[in-house]
């Protein structure tokens, strides 16, 4: 009768589900096996049971003595007890009182424990600590015990006991429900319907109750299968309907004192109550949404990409002095649309090559395919990634371990996250030199020191000694980019270093960056969607859509003299204006979206949000050389180039016309692209 | 830290003045007397009355109540409406049984539990599925049936261990170890499905998580990105939850020490409800409650040594 | 800390009250004693709106301008100061007095992703304002269509679900539930932060269309100088609670007279790498602290840690504003101020 801990919440989405699934037929969860039957299977055991008595061949208390401990047969489908009573009649009697006490359980406990949640979650900390500290006191209460000494007390009154039980476990409920309803009111829709003067109590009603439906039907589900289990206890025990009247505890209590002559008695019963309790428990788990099952770690498909590198390796002479080159890279979901197509570029020795456009143009999955690390369910699919003359492609993850760390190491977006919360500083630099460098621990630590040095930690042993919660994140990045330079690498590949940063440490970091590069020959692969940080400190830049380079030359070259309509678009779009420069009426606008990997048009990805778009740009045409060494993926760009067209602002008013934004950014059927399955990957 | 100490053991007085009180009042609220239980149903009313009279009941109950409390600050639960014996005394007998077979029905299923769990979060695919729907059947089963099936064939089936009864360590420590074998495996069923789910989704939200692919990128090897990184972060919940367990069991063990014949707290419970022995029932419910609060005092301090993030704050 | 009459003395019609008038705020979170040791979140910040302006607060994180627009909204009670919409205080006033004696002021926040509710169509969403107002149903849900239609979205998109929308599209969703109302002032929090560079730029011109055709005031919460420059007439530059320098946004931009003020231009990167790289060596030039280095004192200025050109002075007494040039500066040494 162990009082089973309720399943962490946060396991749960709150986020209630999208009406769009919503409204089409079958309610998600019962589109699962598991959660078809845990319905079907308590709705069946409802009805059946309450209706037995209309139905059941015999009396509870009939006693057939010729067929006592009987098999099952005929006349007795489920077999008969040691004095020749019918099982089925007596399970299915016996459900009703356990089937519905139990749902005693859960009104109580949520009757209590979900509006004190939603109290304390509204009313601030002081109301918040008090009713905690008194359901912490509750919680402690060993609740099965107490429930004996109720029965002492009062009785064998079970549908009491379980309401006092949903008392105690009330307690349990508002720790769970209290976490989900604060996370649920820093929603900003809440603050929103607030603003508004919309009253606390709709509020709560309208806003706030209905995000935590799942949590509440997830841990009702769960609640009533261990208040099942807990009535069918107190019967084991003798605390149940009185003999003649049965029960499931004690038809179980009697299976066991026959367990000698007669064990098939233990298996209707019990088999009965188990599918009644993992019925519950299944619902709960469709209702979360729960996929319990994690995904197999997926296989790099390597022979096909390696029969890609190789048909195209030799098709264009190696750049001598590049140490990295990419060459018409694919990167697709395994089984669908690709997510990056053709992406070429080359990195020399010292430089710094930016990839930059908007989000869900590829430029994450193509710095992430340098190092093999593509999310599960990704991979390269084709072309080749050329370092120091090494296909990187076709390695297997064990031969890529051996580059990654020691010859190019990564730094991200978010620095507070990037590092181990449960680890020092010290140890997380210390593990990787001793196992890259091969040095002792004193020596690690010392080279450490020296790192932190390096990357402008002036008091280098306090940080050593720090965890990551306890650094700024500006700090956090310095210590990123020190464990990076762990392994001495030849190229960096930072994933949007600055974003997550304040402009002053972002300026401080770029700086530290660009010293790195200055005193160490360090290569360097920046993603950024600020062109602004691209301008600081690329030396390169490959300006991505959709998927593709459409731009690519020194930085000087494409950013003062941008030749693709999208970069010049992103140029226009940018309200930083330099010095001396009058800022805008209005700024340049792309209208509508990036279109989303699979959606692709066959021929310049961008004509349908471009000003210069015209019928022959629908159609496939190939990159031309531009900027020197770079090139440009526009079959219009030197008509717009001697005509010397600028991607020009709307006009004032343009914005607001009725159908002005509606032509340009037709509204979807199905939800936006951060709502497709491939969100994660796309990110 | 000093100021975090004594807040915790104020919550622990607090909660055992809590179920105290709990328990006083529900004896109180009650019908039945001690006097009625003591002499049993043949006694007439002037009788019941006089023996309550004898054993202080008609006293104002806040007099009841700090008497109480003075004789539990030395130790001295009171005696049992039933045999006269001395409560404490006998709660001493039991506590060990069934702390022990709480206690190693925890640590099988944090064993059990923490492999299968991770297992099946490390390897995915079909083994995953296996083992996790598995464990989402194990947890529904109720353990007195569990119990019965083990019976049946680990001691009836196999004979490999006694069906009931309780050994003494110290007359047979092989006995006593079988002898509770059964109970521990039983309990652990359940116990160990809890924690394998709990210990699979905290290793797949590990996995997870951004400084893993930090380690990825530094060509960290993959035994130590699992099994040093994502494990520890995975600890802090398994570890809340084996707490969780330790009481539940500790607390709920009546039904296994009724199935199996253990002399442990439970079955002193069980049989002081269903007598009515109301000093038993109260000393029971105190018990049990500085046992959960002990062990909650605990689990904080472990939590804390596992989290830098409570350690240094 | 009382600023200058002249602070936030915009140029408007003279006799009329301004927009919005924030008098000496101080927020402190919590309570208690260690709430009343710590330094508050706001501390004596002061400023006005008048009507059709739009006034840039900027900071970095920490600073306290999602504090403020709080206060500002009724969201966290103010510990001393006052709040005055269009002359009336509304600094105790709770949400539900608002609804009918402020409801001149509305809010767009960042995230268009939590800003609206996902179980609710986006017809529900911008009617729930009116029927507070006591506007009729049909006549609620005619607002809101022609709400969608000036923010440049269908008037039919009412009856869809806010994951059927993109981020930009969202924020507009959640301008028009502001503007449903009809409000003077709205209070915009990083409207834009959470979007990509083309979809910013559609909502800061739609929003720079707005306030030209309804003549609303803004109050732009914004961590980024550029986008302020674009939308703000004025800006107030705010650090650690404090206000560091206020005036016409051309003039801090372009020609600060706060240190902090100069770190926070010179550090803002622009696209064009010739002038980046000069940019770059004036900022390095300055000599900016470290942020997040020591605790400032309680008593100086609480940029001394990270200022190049700090004395013993900035440590005992905190600057008053001044008006240097045209620029209100919190700053002993405003005159050394390098140029940019």
């Amino acid at each position: 009768m162990s009082v089973l801990p309720l399943d962490a919440a946060d396991e749960v989405a709150t986020e209630p589900v999208p009406p769009a699934q919503r409204r089409r037929g079958l309610p998600y969860f019962l589109r699962t096996p598991g959660g078809i039957f845990g319905a079907a299977w308590l709705t069946f055991m409802l009805v059946a049971s309450l209706t037995a008595a209309l139905w059941r061949p015999y009396e509870v208390a009939e006693q057939d003595l010729a067929n006592r401990l009987a098999l099952p047969s005929a006349e007795h489908w489920l077999g008969t007890d040691p004095l020749g009573r019918d099982l089925l009649s007596r399970i299915f009697s016996a459900g009703a009182e356990p089937l519905l006490a139990a749902a005693v359980t859960v009104v109580v406990a949520f009757g209590i424990g979900l509006p004190l949640a939603l109290i304390a979650a509204e009313r601030g900390r002081r109301v918040e600590r008090t009713v905690s500290r008194v359901t912490e006191v509750f919680l402690a209460l060993p609740a099965t015990i107490l429930l004996l000494a109720v029965i002492g007390v009062i009785g064998v009154r079970t549908f009491v006991i379980m309401a006092i039980l949903g008392v105690l476990i009330s307690a349990a409920v508002y720790r769970v429900m209290l976490g989900v309803a604060q996370s649920v009111r820093q929603r900003l829709y809440v603050d929103a319907a607030r603003v508004n003067g919309l009253g606390s109590i709709r509020v709560n009603l309208v806003h706030v109750l209905p995000s935590m439906a799942t949590v509440v039907a997830v841990q009702a589900a769960q609640l009533y299968g261990i208040g099942l289990l807990i009535v069918a206890g107190l019967a084991f025990l003798g605390f149940g309907p009185a003999e003649p009247a049965p029960s499931w505890g004690f038809m179980i209590q009697d299976a066991s004192s026959y367990v000698f002559n007669a064990p098939w008695l233990l298996v209707p019963t019990g088999l009965v109550l188990a599918l009644t309790v993992v019925a519950a428990n299944e619902l709960a788990d469709a209702i979360a949404g729960k996929t319990s099952i994690a995904r197999a770690p997926s296989r790099r498909k390597r022979p096909l990409a390696r029969a890609v590198a190789a048909a195209k390796a030799d098709a264009r002479p190696a750049d001598p002095r590049a140490i990295l080159e990419v060459r018409d890279l694919d990167v697709s979901v395994d089984d669908g649309p690709a997510l990056v197509t053709g992406v070429t570029f080359s990195l020399q020795p010292g430089r710094v090559l930016g990839l930059v456009g908007e989000s869900g143009c590829g430029k994450t999955m193509t710095a992430r395919s340098l190092m093999g690390l593509l999310p599960d369910g990704v991979s390269v699919s084709g072309g080749s990634i050329l370092w120091q003359g090494r296909e990187l492609v076709s390695l297997s993850d064990k031969e890529l371990n051996a580059v990654r760390g020691r010859e190019i190491a990564m730094i991200s977006q978010e620095p507070m996250v990037a590092l181990d919360p449960m680890f020092s500083v010290a140890y997380q630099l210390v593990q990787p030199l001793r196992r890259i460098r091969g040095v002792g621990k004193a020596e690690a630590r010392r080279i450490a020191a020296e790192l932190l040095r390096q990357v402008g930690i002036v008091d280098a042993q306090r940080v050593l000694k720090s965890y990551p919660h306890q650094l700024s994140g500006g700090m956090a990045q310095r210590v990123a980019i020190a464990l990076a330079l762990t392994g001495q690498p030849k190229l960096l590949i930072a994933d949007e270093p600055t974003t997550a940063l304040d402009v002053t440490v972002q300026a401080e970091i770029l700086s530290l960056l660009r010293a790195l590069v200055r005193d160490t020959g360090l290569s360097v692969v920046i993603v950024s969607h600020d062109l602004g940080v691209v301008a600081d400190i690329c030396d390169d830049v490959a300006v991505m859509y959709a998927g593709q380079v459409v731009e690519s030359g020194t930085a000087g070259r494409v950013l003062d003299d941008p030749t693709h309509p999208y970069t010049m678009a992103l140029l226009g779009a940018n309200p930083h204006v330099p010095d001396g420069e009058p800022v805008p009426l209005r700024l340049a606008s792309i209208p509508g979206t990036v279109p989303s990997p699979g959606s692709w048009p066959s021929g310049c990805r961008f004509a349908s949000r471009c000003q210069f778009a015209q019928e022959r740009c629908t159609t496939p045409f190939p990159a031309l050389p531009a900027h020197g060494d770079g090139s440009v993926l526009c079959i219009r760009v030197d008509e717009i180039h001697d005509a010397g067209i600028r991607w020009g602002a709307e006009h004032v008013g343009d914005e607001i016309a009725p159908d002005a934004g509606v032509a340009a950014e037709p509204i979807a059927d199905e939800p936006a692209v951060e709502a497709v399955p491939t969100a994660g990957v796309i990110r | 830290m000093l100021g975090y100490v004594a807040r915790r053991l104020a919550m622990a007085v607090g909660t055992i003045l809590a179920a105290v009180v709990i328990s006083f009042l529900l004896v109180h609220v009650s019908d039945s007397t001690p006097g009625a239980v003591r002499l049993g149903p043949g006694a007439t009313a002037e009788q019941i009355a006089a023996e309550n009279e004898a054993l202080g009941w008609n006293r104002p109950l806040v007099v009841q109540f700090f008497d109480y409390l003075g004789d539990l600050v030395q130790g001295d639960l009171g005696t049992s409406l039933i045999d006269g014996r001395s409560i404490g005394a006998d709660l001493a007998d039991r506590v060990p049984v069934t702390a022990s077979i709480a206690l190693f029905a925890t640590i099988l299923s944090g064993v059990v539990g923490v492999l299968v769990g991770v297992t099946a979060a490390v390897r995915g695919g079909r083994v995953s599925r296996f083992l996790m729907t598995g464990s989402g059947i194990a947890l529904s089963l109720p353990a007195f049936w569990v119990g019965v099936l083990l019976v049946y064939v680990l001691a009836i089936q196999t004979g490999l261990f006694p069906a009931t009864g309780y050994v003494e360590f110290a007359t047979d420590p092989f006995g006593w170890f079988t002898s509770l074998a059964i109970p521990i495996i039983t309990l652990t069923v359940g116990g160990a499905a809890i924690i394998a789910r709990t210990a699979n989704a905290g290793m797949r939200e590990a996995l997870a998580q951004e400084h893993i692919r930090t380690l990825r990128a530094m060509g960290t090897p993959e035994w130590r990105i699992r099994y040093v990184h994502a494990l520890r972060f995975a600890s802090l919940p398994v570890v809340s939850v084996l707490g969780i367990q330790f009481i539940a069991l500790f607390g709920g063990s009546v039904i296994i020490e009724n199935l199996f014949a253990l002399p442990g707290l439970g079955q002193a419970g069980q049989s002081a409800a269903a007598s009515s022995d109301i000093p038993a029932l109260i000393g029971v419910v105190v018990v049990a409650t500085v046992v959960v609060v002990i062990t909650n005092l605990l689990l904080d301090l472990l939590v804390a040594a596992l989290d830098p993030k409570v350690r240094t704050t | 800390m009382t600023a200058p009459a002249d602070t936030a003395a915009p140029a408007h019609a003279p006799g009329l009250p301004p927009a919005l008038e924030i008098r000496d705020l101080v927020v402190r979170y919590g309570k208690g004693r260690k709430a009343r040791q710590a330094p508050p979140a706001i501390d004596g910040v002061s400023f006005d709106i008048a009507p059709g302006e739009t006034v840039g607060l900027v900071g970095e994180s920490g600073s306290g301008k999602s504090t403020i627009g709080k206060a500002v909204l009724g969201l966290q009670p103010p510990t001393a100061g006052t709040v005055k919409l269009h002359g009336q205080d509304i600094t105790t006033m709770s949400l539900k007095q608002r609804k009918t004696s402020a409801a001149d002021l509305r809010v767009v926040f960042q995230d268009p992703y939590s800003s609206l509710n996902p179980a609710r169509t986006i017809g529900q969403t911008l009617v729930e304002p009116l029927r507070l107002m006591g506007v009729g149903t049909a006549q609620a849900m005619q607002k809101a269509r022609a709400g969608l239609e000036s923010v440049g979205l269908p008037g039919d998109a009412v009856d869809r679900y806010p994951s059927q929308f993109s981020g930009g599209q969202r924020q507009r969703i959640a301008i028009a539930r502001a503007l449903v109302c009809d409000p003077k002032v709205l209070v915009l929090d990083e409207p834009v932060s959470a979007l990509d560079l083309s979809t910013q730029a559609q909502v800061l011109n739609l929003l720079a269309d707005l306030r030209d055709q309804h003549g609303l005031a803004f109050l732009f919460i914004a961590h980024d100088l550029g986008v302020v420059r674009f939308l703000a007439q004025r800006v107030v530059v705010l650090y650690r609670g404090q206000i560091m320098e206020s005036g016409p946004v051309e003039s801090v931009t372009q020609a600060p007279r706060h240190p902090y003020s100069v770190a926070l231009t010179a550090a803002a990167p622009v696209p064009r790498p010739a002038e980046q790289a000069a940019r770059r060596a004036a900022r390095e030039a300055l000599g900016v602290g470290t942020a997040g280095a020591a605790q400032p004192s309680a008593t100086g200025c609480p940029f001394v840690p990270r200022c190049p050109l700090a004395t013993e002075i900035c440590l005992e007494q905190r600057p008053p504003l001044r008006l240097v040039d045209d620029n209100l500066t919190a700053c002993h040494h405003a005159e050394r101020v390098p140029a940019l």
